[in-house]
């Protein structure tokens, strides 16, 4: 597997300037980062507090990033990389001046809003955040937000559903003085305003809004965009409201926002949570269910599934499209509301498509899930180590013609089928009756925690390598153990691999190859991430 | 509700009541700590822990905790619960269990305080819960009755001594200081279904032995017994090894010459019921020790229809509590006494052999 991706980037190996101190500390580093970033999602775990985990990351982040920031920077593009790992590593770019590194600065703010962009709205408004606390606020991050924000298409939804983070983020990257300035610019009309009031609304607002420029009518035969008045005055509206200003504003949104404090049904239009805002201040006789049933068309795709419990219970219905979902979500909503044929179906396209974008088929997988109580998780994430497991279970499974999948109490278990974990963990007479089976490779999805009892696998594992057996084993770990800085391994002979979701697989191959070589590993990074285009001539 | 005090009364009981109904589950080990689960399917849900109804607890003085249960089931509070908290407040815990009433307060000033120079009162509300390490429990017990919140200081400061932590009569020094290795017990040892109670072993020798009501009682008060609680005793039993980290291979090991997947599939079920066999073996050994239970009182609540006497129990190499309904035993924390833990024998199993 580790030559299926270092064929791809050979010629490349000879142009990246690594120094020995670099080759000979980037293994460890990297192979510690990428267990942090595959998993950590910033929550406690069944073991450890969201301070310890945040702790763990820290560390994690700051010995990659030491080392060679460019090749921190590609880490945090590799797909699998959670949203989380990814935050807080474009706030660490921010934070520091660049000097120096393997590449040219162009690849670092290329790499930045591509990484931004690919955040969750709340996930990237809560970087904006960090950043405020920690006082950053140079011009890279300012440009940033603004441009982020201000030239985001979804800027009027945004306005109604994240005002105040809007805010706080605006202001942070205007200053205090600038904003108070815009918002007196702002209430005039565009004809009202001095050229030196323009300048500024030109300077702090529409230059950053190109992310909204409508074509003109005219001006599409020759394909080329303007932004016209009418896109401006939208960015501007939108500011105006984020920043306390309602009066006179026309877009849908925004006035619906401020007519549904005196009139209920304006709330059609509005995100379920900010109606549900307003109801609670200004409808106090209307009910929850009543919002969900006036904004259901408004709901996004994440919370169609999270809130088909309180609409069931509110008999409201809303459409759930299993299809949208990724596999480890369908597997914690199914065991929420139980398993339909519908998600089943969308479990096996989805674990079928994962595995053929895998590097590898076999005739015979077998895949032991350790489905001990431990797996259900932390309550801030229940049943994500086990929903994880089972979607790893589909994907590993489909890539096999044949494959046997059991679990640590003995039960065979089906693909795409729930898994419900309870007691303790003994994986040893488990990973013997897979190994009878003969298969090509066995897989255990496990958090690494044994104690029926501790060490029962790892010595198995040595007794099964004595008798002549040399069937590959390897460990993926669903859940992120930061009291070691890393995975937890049920055996000294076999290399846990992390893994928040299936298709973060991956991950642990581009390990191996790191700590085998490291040009070719860091070579396959920056091929992976699609950063090629940025290498030097060799 | 109605709580009654009656003159000195004692009862014998044995071991085998307290255990009445539970099957020894599949022995856990990690490390220098052993767990026998206790598994049932007796489960008696008009009892609840503080954890599980999310009681308020505040002081209202020094060594004054009080419950609140906000529940409709009687609480059971745990025999030496206690908090540790992040106001400006000083820390305290039970000298013994304490039972409240459904929807009830109840304020105890037999409680002790557990860290000495902090002023202030705990703030209404819910937090964590621990139960204090196990080396001090048994003091505490012993002043069950003082009403004097410095009474477990000097025993904090020799504990704390013990494990070269300073600060004298400061419980929190000692649980900063081995965080990590508290936060791995946790980790490390599971609920199985069914469970009620536990057999804790230290190195092979009994430390303990607890009991719920149900199910969801044990829950919710397991990762307090096995972090503070008997977590503290495998922590002291790997200083007295020299700080070696513990041997995480098992006790009994798989032999070298294994010809076959067929045989090491075998050896490993033997084993395993070579371990499940010295698990019932240990916990027959206790069936018929004695036990001395010393009348506290008796509260009864009508809504829920209980009425529960609490006891003090001890033995040649037990001190803790009972809780029990008439003769049935709802509730139990029998920690082994300091002097059966230090003479207990090495009982490690002879090695496995075909």
């Amino acid at each position: 597997m580790q030559n299926l991706i270092a064929t791809q980037v050979e010629g490349r190996k000879q142009t990246l300037g690594l120094t020995e101190t670099q080759r000979e500390l980037l293994p460890l580093a990297f192979g510690s980062f990428l267990d942090s970033v595959a998993t950590a999602t910033g929550r406690g775990t069944f073991y450890n507090s969201r301070e310890e985990q945040a702790a763990a990351v820290e560390a994690a982040h700051r010995d990659l990033f030491d080392i060679d920031r460019d090749v921190y920077t590609a880490a945090l593009m590799l797909p699998g990389v959670t949203d989380y790992s990814r935050q807080i590593g474009v706030w660490r770019l921010l934070q520091t001046t660049r000097d120096g590194g393997i590449l040219p600065a162009e690849f670092e703010a290329a790499a930045m809003t591509q990484l931004v962009r690919g955040l969750p709205t709340q996930r990237m408004l809560k970087l904006f955040g960090m950043l405020r606390r920690d006082r950053v606020n140079n011009a890279r991050t300012r440009r940033l937000i603004l441009s982020e924000i201000l030239g985001a298409d979804g800027l009027e939804f945004w306005a109604v559903k994240y005002r105040e983070k809007l805010r706080v983020a605006l202001t942070h990257a205007w200053g205090r003085r600038t904003t108070s300035i815009l918002r007196s610019v702002l209430a005039k009309s565009p004809d009202a305003r001095t050229e030196k009031e323009a300048q500024i609304v030109r300077q702090n607002v529409t230059r950053f809004a190109g992310g909204v420029s409508v074509p003109l009518a005219d001006a599409s035969k020759n394909a080329s965009w303007k932004h016209t008045p009418r896109s401006f005055d939208h960015v501007e509206q939108c500011v105006r409201f984020v920043l306390g200003d309602e009066e006179g504003v026309t877009l849908d949104r925004l006035a619906a926002y401020r007519d549904a404090k005196s009139d209920f049904d304006r709330g059609a239009v509005l995100p379920p949570e900010t109606m549900e805002g307003l109801r609670s201040r200004f409808h106090k006789d209307r009910t929850s269910a009543e919002v969900l049933a006036l904004t259901k068309s408004q709901l996004t795709t994440g919370q169609k599934i999270s809130v088909q419990r309180k609409a069931a219970q509110s008999g409201v219905e809303v459409e759930f499209d299993p299809t949208k979902y990724d596999a480890v979500r369908l597997y914690v909503y199914a065991f929420e509301m139980g398993m339909t044929d519908a998600i089943r179906q969308a479990l096996r396209n989805k674990a079928e498509a994962a595995a053929a974008r895998l590097p590898v088929q076999f005739e015979r997988v077998g895949v032991l899930i350790d489905a001990s109580q431990s797996m259900l998780g932390h309550d801030t994430q229940a049943r994500r180590p086990i929903a994880t497991a089972l979607a790893l279970r589909d994907v590993l499974s489909a890539t096999a013609d044949d494959a046997v999948a059991i679990t640590s109490d003995g039960r065979t278990t089906d693909s795409y089928e729930l898994v419900e974990p309870s007691g303790d963990t003994s994986l040893a007479a488990g990973l013997v009756r897979l190994l009878k089976s003969d298969p090509d490779v066995v897989f255990v999805l496990s958090d690494g925690y044994e104690n029926a009892p501790a060490g029962r696998f790892g010595e198995t594992v040595a007794a099964v390598r004595r008798i002549g057996i040399q069937t590959p084993i390897h460990q993926f770990t669903p859940v992120f153990a930061a009291e070691s800085q890393g995975v937890r391994t049920l055996s000294d002979s076999v290399v846990a691999m992390p893994v928040s979701k299936p298709e973060a697989i991956g991950l642990g191959l581009l390990k191996a190859l790191i700590e085998s070589d490291v040009d070719r590993g860091v070579a396959a990074l920056l091929g992976m991430t699609k950063v090629a285009g940025y290498l030097p001539a060799a | 509700m109605f709580r009654k005090r009656k003159k000195a009364a004692s009862t014998r009981i044995e071991v085998r009541e307290v255990l009445r109904g539970c099957e020894a589950g599949r022995l856990q080990s990690v490390g220098y700590m052993q767990v026998i689960p206790l598994v049932s399917d007796l489960n008696d849900d008009r009892f609840v822990s503080p954890v599980q109804c999310d009681a308020d607890v505040y002081t209202t003085s020094y060594g004054t905790l009080g419950f609140r249960n906000t529940s409709d089931s009687v609480m059971i509070v745990p025999c030496h619960a206690g908090y540790v908290v992040k106001q400006h407040a000083q820390d305290h815990a039970m000298a013994h269990a304490g039972v409240v009433a459904a929807a009830g307060d109840r304020r105890y000033d037999t409680a002790a305080c557990i860290q000495a120079s902090q002023g202030g009162f705990i703030q209404k509300g819910s937090y964590r819960m621990l139960i204090l390490p196990h080396a001090l429990r048994e003091q505490a017990l012993r002043k069950r009755s003082e009403k004097n919140y410095q009474k477990l200081w000097d025993d904090i400061s020799v504990f704390n001594q013990r494990f070269g932590v300073t600060g004298q009569g400061h419980l929190e020094y000692f649980l900063k200081a081995f965080k990590k290795e508290l936060d791995e017990f946790v980790a490390e040892f599971e609920c199985v279904p069914r469970q009620v109670g536990a057999i804790v072993l230290i190195d092979d020798r009994v430390v303990g032995i607890e009991r719920a009501p149900s199910h969801a009682y044990w829950q919710s008060i397991w990762p307090s017994l096995i972090r503070e609680c008997y977590g503290s005793l495998a922590i002291e039993a790997a200083k007295a090894n020299g700080d070696r980290p513990p041997d995480r291979s098992p006790r009994v090991q798989l032999p070298v010459e294994i010809a076959s997947l067929d045989e090491l599939e075998s050896l490993i079920a033997e084993i395993a019921s070579q371990e499940d066999e010295r698990a019932r073996s240990t916990v027959r050994e206790l069936l018929g020790e004695p036990l001395d239970l010393q009348y506290e009182e008796t509260v009864s609540d009508r809504r829920v229809g209980a009425e529960v006497t609490i006891d003090t129990a001890t033995s040649e190499h037990f001190t803790g509590q009972v809780i029990r309904e008439g003769d049935k035993i709802v509730y139990a924390s029998l920690p082994a006494t300091s002097a059966f833990v230090k003479s207990q024998e090495w009982t490690r199993a002879e090695p496995f052999a075909i």
